[in-house]
């Protein structure tokens, strides 16, 4: 996508794109706006690896908010997305050790209506998206035949798609699979942390 | 595949699949298990993320992006190169001398650019020198030397380096890559199968496309029409069509 075409989308254009999950839009929106996602987190005590997640994390809530008809922007798309970023990376650097409770921003914000807050700041939430960022770190072999299963395609059809010899290898890849999502949650000490808090 | 058995029983338990007395002995173990609980907890939580296709598909599109984007940035030199060899290729199997001496014009001469090579001075971007940890200068020195094409030198460092870093998965790209240009193609070919087996993301694609390119200099059409068919029938495949073009062309 080159600079030029980046910019022939309209905000309506992202939200109906995003709620189809079109992959031409959910990379125009990328693009146009993973700067600003670095910008807040290299000026905030993080990396463009934060950013990164953060761009994601903030993509997949304004996608449930788009599916579940909770969203009316109240500001342009940019402005509300960088909302949740911040809001999200408030979130996060308020659980490092020495918090931050101030923040220098790079962009005009909005206060976030209660649904998204809570969205942000719920542990089971906040779980799911460590959850899904183990997922993504799978092999896209393992990831295909996750989805597959949860798009509630049979054994046998699973086992055709992905060229297995037999059904039977077909489910043991599968335990295979979640096992390995399993172990690679446990091993990351956000998870402990995340735990934690709920007990307290 | 005792693990196996475990996931199995408690997807079989949350299911309801379990007999009353089944399910009773297992309840039983829970209770005395506090470390069982919270397994139950997380697959109870993963069932709802791994149920969801939607979210499950909008997360590897988003990873998808950001993976080529950070693909453009680190390999663009050397898929440039890979894409122009791979004319070669074709032409070489349309002239039908593919599997004679043709195929020792194959070989990707141009991977490491300077820009790749500097690439490894940028602490922030440089996965080898980040993941290796000790022994940097040693990496550094290879590195070095593969820029300056003294592969054989090259390879003997990154195997030396491998042996206490056998997870880094670049370097074993980059041997992989050395053995190939000194004629080593068996040894490339195990480089390369060890990527594929370690699953990253990053470098399997490359690996996959070099593997096929092995076995075609090995003159194994077997394996390489095997390999080739592979990454032909990837989804959004980088070197699909390309892959494509030369099973066209040993087809004939």
């Amino acid at each position: 996508m080159n600079k030029r075409t980046r910019f022939l989308y309209s905000d309506k254009d992202y939200l109906d794109g995003l709620k189809t999950r079109d992959s031409e839009i959910i990379t125009a929106i990328y693009y146009n706006h993973i700067d600003l996602v670095k910008n807040l987190a290299v000026k905030n005590s993080g990396n463009e690896e934060d950013a990164e997640d953060l761009f994601q994390d903030a993509i997949i809530i304004t996608y449930k908010k788009i599916v579940n008809e909770e969203l009316e922007l109240t500001s342009t798309f940019r402005t509300f997305f960088y909302s949740i970023c911040r809001n999200l990376w408030l979130q996060r650097l308020s659980k490092r050790p020495g918090k931050v409770i101030d923040i220098a921003d790079v962009e005009e914000y909005v206060p976030l209506s209660d649904s998204q807050e809570y969205e942000i700041h719920d542990e089971s939430e906040n779980r799911e998206r460590l959850y899904l960022k183990h997922f993504g770190k799978l092999s896209s072999d393992c990831q295909k035949i996750l989805k597959h299963f949860a798009e509630g395609k049979s054994v046998r059809e699973i086992a055709q798609i992905m060229r297995y010899k037999s059904e039977d290898y077909a489910k043991s890849r599968k335990y295979q699979c979640k096992e390995n999502l399993k172990k690679r949650i446990k091993n990351d000490p956000l998870y402990k942390e995340l735990l934690d808090n709920e007990e307290e | 595949m005792k693990k196996n058995s475990l996931q199995e029983k408690l997807e079989r338990y949350l299911k309801g699949d379990m007999s009353a007395k089944e399910m009773k002995k297992f309840e039983d173990s829970l209770m005395k298990d506090n470390e069982m609980l919270r397994e139950i907890a997380l697959e109870q939580e993963l069932e709802t993320v791994l149920g969801d296709a939607d979210i499950l598909d909008l997360k590897m599109k988003l990873d998808a992006i950001r993976y080529k984007e950070s693909r453009n940035q680190m390999l663009s030199p050397i898929i440039l190169s890979m894409k122009s060899n791979m004319k070669y290729i074709a032409a070489a199997a349309s002239m039908g001398v593919l599997i004679t001496a043709g195929v020792l014009t194959l070989t990707p001469r141009n991977y490491s650019s300077d820009k790749l090579f500097k690439m490894y001075y940028q602490p922030d971007k440089a996965v080898i020198v980040n993941r290796a940890g000790r022994g940097n200068v040693n990496i550094v020195e290879a590195l070095m030397k593969f820029q300056k094409k003294d592969y054989d030198a090259a390879s003997g460092m990154f195997e030396e380096i491998l042996l206490n870093n056998p997870d880094n998965i670049a370097l074993r790209f980059y041997n992989g890559i050395s053995y190939i240009e000194t004629e080593k193609y068996d040894e490339a070919i195990k480089s390369f199968n060890l990527i594929l087996e370690n699953k990253d993301n990053l470098y399997i694609e490359h690996a996959e496309w070099y593997l096929a390119l092995c076995y075609l200099k090995k003159e194994d059409v077997d394996e390489a029409r095997k390999q080739l068919l592979r990454i032909a029938n990837e989804e959004d495949g980088f070197y699909k069509e390309d892959a494509q073009k030369i099973l066209e062309k040993l087809d004939k």
